[in-house]
C-alpha cells in the first residue's frame, strides 16, 4: 500500500483524489455549485455541512456513483468515472449507513465481501484473504460476532462490521456516509475507533458527520460544505470556527474551550438552568 | 455453516436423490422390478445382454418414465436456479421466475398454438417465443435513458403479465371445448408429453447456467448489497444483473414451454435452499438445482401414482408447497430474514 500512496501523492498534486470544479443538479434544483477538494493521503477528512448542502451527492460524486454535470474527480490523474468498478474498488472502499440486506449472511461474509475485488476470477478466498478478514473483524473490535446473523445485530454492530469490511478491502482511500447518525454515545466511539484504525494502516478517509465535536476530536483535516458550495478547508481546528459554525448553524452553536480540547455546545442550553 | 459441511449435505442429497430417482421409476400402474430396471439400462448402455421378455417393461422405460423423471429434474433444476437468481437480482426473496411475464407468455403462446394448429403447429416453439417476448417487452418498458430499476421492472412485469392474460382469455373464449380442455391442463403444468427433446433442451441450458452461476455465487452476493455497494466493491451491478437476468429468463422459458406452468416451485426452493445451505450463492445455487429437482420428482411421481387418472404437476406442488412455505413463515421467517 505504501507504493501506492507514493504513487498517488505524486500524481496530483499531493492528493490522493481531487474534485475539480464539480457542479451536479437533481432536475432545476442545483445541489453542487463548482466545488474543488483535495483529500490528502493517510489523514481523516470530515466533511462538515447541513442537510442538504450536498455532502451526499458530493461522495456519490467521488465514488462515480453519479457523474458531475461539469468538472471532474480525478484519481491519479485519471477521471473516476473512466475506471472500471473494479479498478475503483482496489482504490477506494465506500461504508454506507448500516443496512438490512435482503439475505442473512453471517458478519463474517460480510467482512469477506471485502476483499472481492482482490479476487479476480476465483470464487473462494485464500488463506491470505482469510487470515485479512480475521485481522479486519479483530481491529473494529467484533471478532465475538464473527459467526452471528449480520440482520440480528445491533445498528452499532452493523456499523462497525461495514467499515471491518472497507478494513479488508485494503484501499488508500475510504469514505464514510454518516456512519454514527444512528448510534448510542458508545457505540459512536467504537466506531470512530475503528474509522481511526483505518487511517493509523495508511488509509486517507473522508467522513460525512453531523456533529462538529466529532470533527474536532477525531479528524485531522476538515472541510465544510453549505449550499453546494465549499465555505471552508483545512485543519479541523483552524476550519470549525464560531464564524463558520454561525454561518451553518444560524448562531445556534457555541465554542467552549477547555484545556486543549475544544467542545461545541448548543445555544439553547445556556437558557435551560 | 462450514463450507465442508455444506459439500457433506450436497453430496449427501444427491445420493437420496439417486436412489429417490430409481425408485421413482419403478412405480407405476405398470410394476418394473429393480433386477428388471437393471437389466433394460445395462443393456441400453451396452453393459448387458439383455432379455427379450422384457420388450413392453422396456418401451414403458424409455419412452414414458425415464424421460419424464428426467425432465422433472430438469425442469425442477431450472425453476429453482432461476428462482434463486431472480431472488439475488432483485434482492427480494418474495420473488419467482414467473415475475417478468414468462408465464404469461408462454401461455399465450400455447393457447395461441392450441385454438390455431394451422397457423401455429409448433406449440412448444410458440410458447417459448411468447415466454422470452413477453419479458423482453418487460425489460423494453420498464427501461429509461438507460436504466432498468428493478421496482419498474417488476411493476411492468404485471402489466404485461395482465396484458398476455387478458389474451389467453379471448383465446379461452374462441376455443372448442376440447380446445378449452387442453389450454386448462397446460396452465395447470404436467409432464405427461416428456421426452428426451425435452429433456435435452432443458438440461443443455440449466446445467451450464447452473455451473456458470454457482462460480459467479460471491458476484451474486455483492448484487445483493444493492447497486451503490456492489459498485464500490468492484461489481458492475448493472451488466452483471441482466446477464443473471437473461440467463434464469431463458431457464424458465425452456421449463414453461416444456411443462406448462408449474407453480410454487422457483418461490419455494430457494428459500428451502437457503434453510439449508444458508444464503451464500455459492453452494445456494447448486443446494437449490438439487432440491428443486427432487421435489419435482417426487410431486411428479405423485401426479402420476396416487389416482387412476394424473394429477396435473401443478396442483400437486401448490398442495405441497403451500403448507411448507407456511410453516416456514410462522415458524423460520423471524430466524432467516430478520424482522
Amino acid at each position: 500500500m505504501a507504493d501506492d500512496l507514493s504513487a498517488a501523492a505524486s500524481g496530483a498534486g499531493g492528493f490522493l483524489l481531487e474534485a475539480r470544479d464539480v457542479e451536479f443538479s437533481y432536475g432545476a434544483k442545483k445541489v453542487l455549485k463548482g466545488v474543488s477538494l483535495g483529500v490528502p493521503p493517510g489523514k481523516l477528512m470530515g466533511l462538515l455541512g447541513p442537510n442538504g448542502s450536498g455532502k451526499t451527492t458530493l461522495f456519490k460524486c467521488c465514488l462515480a456513483f453519479q457523474r458531475p454535470e461539469k468538472g471532474d474527480v480525478l484519481l491519479n490523474g485519471r477521471s473516476v468515472r473512466s475506471l472500471s468498478p473494479k479498478e475503483l474498488a482496489v482504490k477506494i472502499a465506500y461504508v454506507p449507513q448500516e443496512h438490512r440486506p435482503a439475505f442473512p449472511y453471517t458478519v463474517r461474509e460480510m467482512v469477506a465481501m471485502g476483499r472481492t475485488p482482490h479476487m479476480g476470477m476465483r470464487p473462494t478466498l485464500t488463506r491470505r484473504d482469510g487470515e485479512i478478514v480475521d485481522r479486519s473483524l479483530e481491529l473494529a473490535g467484533i471478532s465475538s460476532l464473527a459467526d452471528e446473523n449480520y440482520n440480528h445485530l445491533s445498528g452499532g454492530q452493523r456499523q462497525l462490521t461495514l467499515v471491518a469490511r472497507a478494513l479488508a478491502q485494503e484501499t488508500s482511500l475510504v469514505f464514510l456516509d454518516e456512519p454514527t447518525s444512528s448510534l448510542d454515545f458508545r457505540n459512536q466511539m467504537r466506531v470512530w475507533g475503528a474509522v481511526r484504525e483505518l487511517v493509523k494502516k495508511g488509509s486517507g478517509a473522508v467522513i460525512c458527520c453531523h456533529d462538529p465535536n466529532h470533527i474536532l476530536w477525531f479528524c485531522d483535516e476538515a472541510a465544510v460544505l453549505k449550499d453546494g458550495r465549499l465555505l471552508a478547508k483545512g485543519p479541523s481546528r483552524q476550519v470549525v470556527t464560531t464564524e463558520i459554525l454561525d454561518e451553518l448553524y444560524g448562531g445556534e452553536a457555541r465554542k467552549f474551550e477547555h484545556g486543549d480540547k475544544i467542545f461545541i455546545y448548543p445555544r439553547s442550553a445556556e437558557d435551560k438552568d | 455453516m462450514t463450507f465442508r459441511r455444506k459439500i457433506t449435505t450436497l453430496a449427501v442429497l444427491s445420493l437420496l436423490l439417486f436412489a429417490f430417482w430409481a425408485v421413482s421409476l419403478r412405480l407405476g400402474d405398470y410394476g418394473i422390478s429393480f433386477g428388471e430396471l437393471w437389466t433394460l439400462l445395462a443393456e441400453k448402455l451396452g453393459l448387458g445382454p439383455g432379455d427379450s421378455s422384457l420388450k413392453v417393461h422396456g418401451i414403458i422405460l424409455f419412452q414414458a418414465r425415464l424421460p419424464r423423471a428426467l425432465l422433472a429434474l430438469s425442469a425442477g433444476l431450472s425453476l429453482s436456479v432461476a428462482g434463486a437468481l431472480y431472488q439475488a437480482c432483485f434482492r427480494n426473496p418474495l420473488v419467482e421466475p414467473y415475475i417478468l411475464g414468462v408465464s404469461s407468455g408462454a401461455a399465450a403462446g400455447a393457447a395461441l398454438s392450441i385454438v390455431f394448429p394451422h397457423v401455429f403447429p409448433q406449440g412448444q416453439l410458440s410458447s417459448f417465443v411468447f415466454a422470452l417476448l413477453s419479458v423482453y417487452v418487460t425489460y423494453t418498458l420498464a427501461t429509461m435513458r438507460g436504466e432498468t430499476p428493478a421496482v419498474a421492472l417488476v411493476l411492468s412485469g404485471i402489466i404485461i403479465a395482465s396484458v398476455f392474460s387478458a389474451f389467453v382469455g379471448v383465446m379461452k373464449y374462441l376455443a372448442m371445448d376440447t380446445q378449452l380442455r387442453e389450454i386448462t391442463f397446460w396452465m395447470m403444468g404436467g409432464l405427461y408429453y416428456a421426452s428426451f427433446f425435452d429433456v435435452a433442451l432443458n438440461l443443455g441450458a440449466g446445467l451450464p447456467v447452473l455451473l456458470l452461476m454457482s462460480l459467479q455465487g460471491w458476484k451474486l452476493n455483492i448484487l445483493t448489497l444493492g447497486d451503490n455497494e456492489a459498485r464500490s466493491l468492484g461489481i458492475d451491478p448493472k451488466r452483471f444483473r441482466l446477464a443473471a437476468v437473461a440467463a434464469a429468463t431463458l431457464l424458465a422459458a425452456f421449463c414453461v414451454s416444456s411443462c406448462g406452468i408449474i407453480a410454487w416451485v422457483g418461490l419455494m426452493v430457494p428459500h428451502a435452499a437457503r434453510l439449508f445451505f444458508g444464503p451464500d450463492h455459492r453452494a445456494l445455487i447448486p443446494g437449490a438445482a438439487l432440491l428443486g429437482g427432487f421435489y419435482l420428482l417426487v410431486c411428479d411421481t405423485m401426479a402420476r401414482t396416487l389416482t387412476a387418472a394424473e394429477i396435473p404437476l401443478g396442483i400437486v406442488t401448490s398442495v405441497t408447497g403451500a403448507p411448507y412455505l407456511i410453516w416456514l413463515l410462522r415458524s423460520r421467517g423471524r430466524i432467516i430474514y430478520g424482522g
